[in-house]
């Protein structure tokens, strides 16, 4: 065989190989058709991560009542195939597996709006989801989860990464850190490393200036349980960027949390 | 025979008094009718002008409350998701929290300034159409100061923003045409302070996973989702322009010029400053009355 003969062999072969994996290619992305209403528009779709996980995000709008809807979903998935990992349906909500995906019907209701509001979160290929409810739950991480830290804001030292949130509408990227040190330490270091990287303090609020106002008074009153009365959050300002430091103890009591969130 | 010569004079003498008097009245009451259009065009593109600035901010508040309610929808996804660790989940719902009630702040603080921008843009649009930048050329044989002085110093006056200044909602500015000579012209301007706003708080799930335990979901728990109202986004900007000329007999009747005023009002209307999922619309302005 002659060098030309093996380059059309070659080349053949890569074709008729495509042509196999093809349809094996196309099973693997997920039908999200199936998770149409019977009755509503999609009003966004867009792609988050969460600690690494690609997941979508599809908005659908609907003038059925959120029973009809999440027995909708109910009917039709189970119908499918899909287990019901979760169901709190006074909230809205109804969690779905199948085989290595997940998904998660939540309904809201906004009374100005005259419609509900169909949010449905898509993870495929989740290998930790199984369809069972006890895989369903990230473990408490040890080490960092994948993701990355943000340019504009350093990292405390020693802290752990335990999120990362990157979403397209509206864009931006949060991120989590935990640590052991005390809330007075973590703000000093931040108050003094963002003024060095030029940032500029344009405001700052804790749960008192939430309890303080009466449009958010009853609102705070059912915080308190598992967000403590000193939580902190500070907005800073870079030209036309902003990013914000909130700073909480845990809810389960040991160590503190860092959120730093721009819109990188 | 008599003597008839010159008998027509003393007509003459009495027709040409009376045309000279007529044309003074009427240019007198031209320069009136001038002044009152004048004021009226000021007082009207003004009150137009500061409607447009507040319908503008206010269509503004309304872009931020759709980005927060995209905000609400995604956390709220990721919230529901049952992917986060309990301590995530919950200082996420914090900062979520806190960056709405940041969000509602800053759409305050765009309501204010909003308000406070439509004066100066009002004050600037009644200066500048009120006719004080109208041509003086020099006249022949006048000194360079005397014509400094008629001309006044408009043009740096607004170029260093004085119209902004004022005590009691009126801003002013006055020149000497002549000696003692003194011409105003005075902007009352009257307009919202700011805005009140109240957010859509709407029920939601917090969920995160705790070791050994499984998914622990917190429902209903309070999200806010935008911004629901603004009490006032319909309220007026009333401006009423004053021009007043030395005092001076014009001839006719013991009239004189004293003061010519004019008022306007315009308002932002047809817009909603909820999400546009909502039904958010932007705001367009309008006059709604003039005097």
């Amino acid at each position: 065989m002659n060098r030309e003969t093996i380059k059309k062999n070659i080349f053949f072969g890569l074709i008729l190989g495509l042509f196999i994996l093809l349809p094996y290619m196309a099973s693997a992305e997920l039908n999200t058709s199936l998770f149409s209403p019977a009755s509503g528009n999609k009003t966004s779709e867009q792609e988050i991560v969460i600690s690494g996980q690609p997941a979508k995000l599809i908005h659908y709008e609907s003038n059925l009542s959120q029973r009809d809807i999440l027995d909708f979903y109910y009917n039709s998935l189970t119908n499918q195939g899909w287990k019901v990992t979760k169901e709190n349906r006074e909230s809205g909500l109804i969690a779905f597996a199948k085989d290595n995906d997940s998904a998660n019907i939540m309904v809201m209701n906004i009374p100005q709006r005259g419609k509900n509001d169909i949010l449905i979160t898509l993870i495929e290929d989740c290998p930790s989801c199984q369809g069972q409810e006890q895989a369903l739950k990230p473990e408490e991480p040890e080490v960092d989860v994948v993701g990355e830290d943000l340019v504009s804001a350093p990292r405390y030292p020693g802290s752990l990464r335990i999120l990362f949130l990157k979403t397209e509408i509206p864009a931006g990227i949060t991120v989590i850190y935990k640590t052991q040190a005390g809330k007075e330490k973590i703000l000093d270091f931040y108050v003094q490393k963002m003024a060095e990287g030029g940032w500029q303090e344009k405001n700052r609020m804790s749960m008192g200036d939430l309890k303080a106002d009466p449009r958010f008074s009853a609102l705070s009153s059912q915080l308190s349980k598992n967000i403590d009365a000193d939580a902190e959050t500070i907005l800073y300002a870079k030209g036309n960027k902003t990013l914000m430091l909130s700073v909480m103890k845990s809810p389960q009591g040991s160590g503190t949390l860092i959120t730093v969130k721009a819109n990188e | 025979m008599r003597n008839n010569k010159g008998q027509l004079a003393p007509f003459f003498i009495i027709v040409i008094a009376i045309l000279i008097m007529a044309i003074m009245v009427t240019a007198n009451i031209g320069k009136v009718g001038l002044h009152r259009v004048r004021t009226a065009n000021a007082s009207d593109s003004a009150a137009l002008a500061g409607a447009s600035t507040m319908a503008n901010g206010l269509s503004q508040i309304m872009g931020m409350s759709t980005e927060m309610f995209y905000e609400y929808v995604v956390i709220q996804a990721v919230l529901a998701s049952c992917r986060l660790s309990y301590d995530a989940a919950w200082t996420l719902y914090w900062s979520f929290l806190a960056a709405q009630y940041f969000s509602l702040k800053v759409a305050e603080k765009v309501g204010g300034d909003t308000c406070d921008s439509a004066e100066d843009t009002a004050a600037q649009f009644a200066f500048m159409n009120s006719g004080i930048n109208e041509n003086k050329p020099r006249n022949p044989g006048e000194s360079y100061d005397d014509w400094r002085k008629r001309r006044g110093d408009f043009g740096q006056w607004m170029k260093d923003k004085k119209y902004k200044d004022k005590i009691d909602n009126i801003h002013e500015y006055s020149w000497e045409e002549s000696e003692g000579a003194i011409n105003k012209v005075s902007v009352e301007i009257h307009r919202p302070g700011g805005y009140g706003l109240t957010p859509i708080i709407v029920p939601g799930i917090v969920c995160g996973s705790i070791m050994w335990v499984g998914c622990v979901c917190h429902a209903p728990l309070p999200f806010i989702a935008g911004i629901a109202d603004c009490s006032n986004d319909n309220d007026p900007i009333t401006v009423k322009v004053t021009r007043t000329e030395p005092d001076k007999d014009l001839g006719l009747w013991r009239m004189r010029y004293g003061s010519i005023s004019s008022r306007a009002v315009a308002a932002p209307y047809d817009g909603n400053v909820r999400p546009e999922p909502l039904g958010g619309r932007e705001y367009d302005s309008k006059l709604i009355e003039t005097e």
